[in-house]
């Protein structure tokens, strides 16, 4: 049993909450703008059939 | 014509969405095997003991930081040459990603600078400036987030992103200066050559990683863009028809 | 544009800043106060210890002077924007680096009328006699503050136009001032200790270098900042 396990297992840990928080966030990010983007083309073709 | 070229648009990111989720779990994967292997095949380090592992992430985080806020500089210099929008968020997206990096690699200072010195900060040259980094490109980002108008913010978070990266030589020598007048530089160990596979292979996958981000970050700022002028089209469309 | 017509136009924006502030004086005073304010909190933060105050004095003087200091810069653009008199600014013909360098000289008028109040407060507050060679504390004194003016200006061309100017600024502006602070502070804190300029000279090239690099990016830059 190394003796500064904690760390090693915290850095490792965090290294990947971190990471794949970030890139969680980026997932949402994009849905979101997926979302806007599908509203806007929607407003514009309903905006040119009125 | 600019429905269709939306709708194309569209199109092409719902798949890219699925193509992106997949490469994502792919990079992670790749990330978690990278590591598995620099832990498998390293032996305690003679001083450092298992310790020496934080290394397979603590240095990859920082030599990504640097190349996220070289991405940062070229685009943004790229961006006041040719003034393309393109540019601009392509740094941003990097500026982003490489403040994610720096925030990571000041925790790991910190998971690292406890065992080692017995203390969870050191005023050491390389983490001091790596927080006054992490500082700066903040401070980009929170100017990005409180401009509204995008050719102004283009070419204000350019200049920043350029001037910053003018700075970074500079502040990194000064605290080198300033610490060694205070007290000896922490002994900079030079990597035993049993470690250097193990951290050149965990760089690389932290660049697929890095690379993954930015382009992610990109294209969801782009559809951003799309869509906000997509508004304005549609509130110009609008008016017409009233007028009409 | 000649030369001599761009210096007229600099002289011209230094002359128009600095006499609305001489008009109002209201500037100068309240920053001037507010450089003190930082001073004597600081030694109230340190302690009475007069061997304390001595040794930070140096730090707590450079920050009063960041502190106050900082406040001026969005002043000097809200006044124009006040008025919409930038725009009226922007369409005289010339380049646009001889605005910025005229409200860089008004500024650096205005943080060194600053620095006469500020610093000789900070010597008696922080109980420092002044050593021998003083003039050459002053010579630093002025190097860090043009750096600090330099990146001031620029910076405030745009966090006064932003919303949240007042906390945008400084937390653009100091992260880029590190190696100003560093140098500035330990200059002086090696001239004060009667130090015979071994250490401090290394710190009086690199606030030098400072300056330099960071005028010209600026003088260079300024152009794409203030037209959108």
């Amino acid at each position: 049993m190394p003796d500064n396990m904690p760390f090693i297992v915290a850095a490792f840990g965090i290294t990947w909450v971190v990471l794949l928080s970030y890139a969680w966030h980026l997932h949402r990010v994009r849905a979101e703008a997926q979302r806007r983007l599908r509203e806007a083309t929607e407003a514009l073709n309903g905006g040119g059939r009125a | 014509m600019g429905v269709s070229t939306a709708d194309l648009t569209m199109a092409s990111a719902t798949q890219s969405r699925t193509r992106g989720a997949w490469a994502g779990i792919g990079i992670f994967v790749l990330l978690a095997l990278t590591q598995w292997i620099a832990i498998s095949i390293s032996v305690p380090d003679r001083d450092m003991g298992h310790l020496q592992k934080i290394m397979y992430v603590h240095v990859p985080a920082a030599w990504n930081m640097m190349i996220a806020y070289f991405v940062v500089a070229i685009f943004s210099l790229r961006y006041l040459w040719k003034g393309q929008e393109r540019d601009d968020l392509i740094a941003a997206a990097a500026a982003e990603s490489g403040a994610v990096l720096t925030g990571l690699l000041l925790v790991l200072g910190m998971i690292w600078a406890k065992p080692t010195w017995g203390i969870w900060w050191t005023w050491d040259a390389r983490l001091t400036s790596s927080a006054v980094l992490f500082f700066m490109y903040v401070g980009y980002l929170i100017l990005r987030a409180f401009v509204d108008d995008p050719d102004r913010r283009a070419q204000w978070s350019a200049a920043v992103g350029l001037l910053g990266a003018l700075n970074v030589p500079i502040v990194y020598m000064s605290v080198r200066w300033w610490r060694t007048l205070h007290q000896p530089q922490s002994s900079p160990s030079t990597v035993d050559p049993n470690y250097v596979i193990g951290l050149r292979i965990n760089a690389i996958a932290f660049l697929i990683v890095l690379i993954y981000f930015i382009r992610h970050r990109y294209e969801s700022a782009k559809m951003e863009r799309a869509a906000d002028q997509l508004h304005e089209r549609a509130a110009l469309a609008t008016r017409g028809g009233i007028n009409a | 544009m000649t030369w001599s017509a761009e210096w007229r136009r600099v002289g011209a924006i230094v002359w128009k800043d600095l006499t609305t502030e001489r008009r109002s004086k209201a500037g100068v005073n309240a920053v001037a106060f507010m450089g003190v304010l930082v001073l004597l909190l600081f030694g109230f933060a340190l302690g009475p210890d007069t061997e304390a105050l001595r040794r930070a004095a140096s730090g707590a003087l450079w920050l009063a002077i960041l502190f106050a200091g900082v406040l001026a810069f969005n002043r000097s653009y809200q006044l124009e924007l006040d008025g919409g008199a930038l725009e009226s600014l922007l369409l005289y013909p010339g380049a646009r680096w001889g605005i910025y360098l005229g409200k860089l000289i008004a500024n650096l008028v205005f943080v060194l009328i600053v620095e006469v109040v500020v610093v000789p407060i900070a010597l008696i507050l922080y109980q420092v006699a002044l050593p021998p060679g003083w003039p050459a504390l002053l010579g630093v004194t002025v190097m860090g503050t043009i750096g600090f003016v330099t990146l001031g200006t620029f910076y405030a061309a745009m966090s006064s136009r932003s919303r949240a100017r007042e906390v945008l600024l400084p937390l653009l502006l100091f992260p880029m001032l590190v190696p100003v602070l560093l140098a500035s502070v330990e200059a002086l804190t090696g001239l004060l200790a009667g130090d015979p300029m071994r250490e401090a000279g290394a710190w009086v090239r690199l606030l030098g270098a400072f300056d330099i690099i960071f005028l010209v990016a600026s003088l260079l830059a300024f152009e794409y900042v203030i037209e959108v």
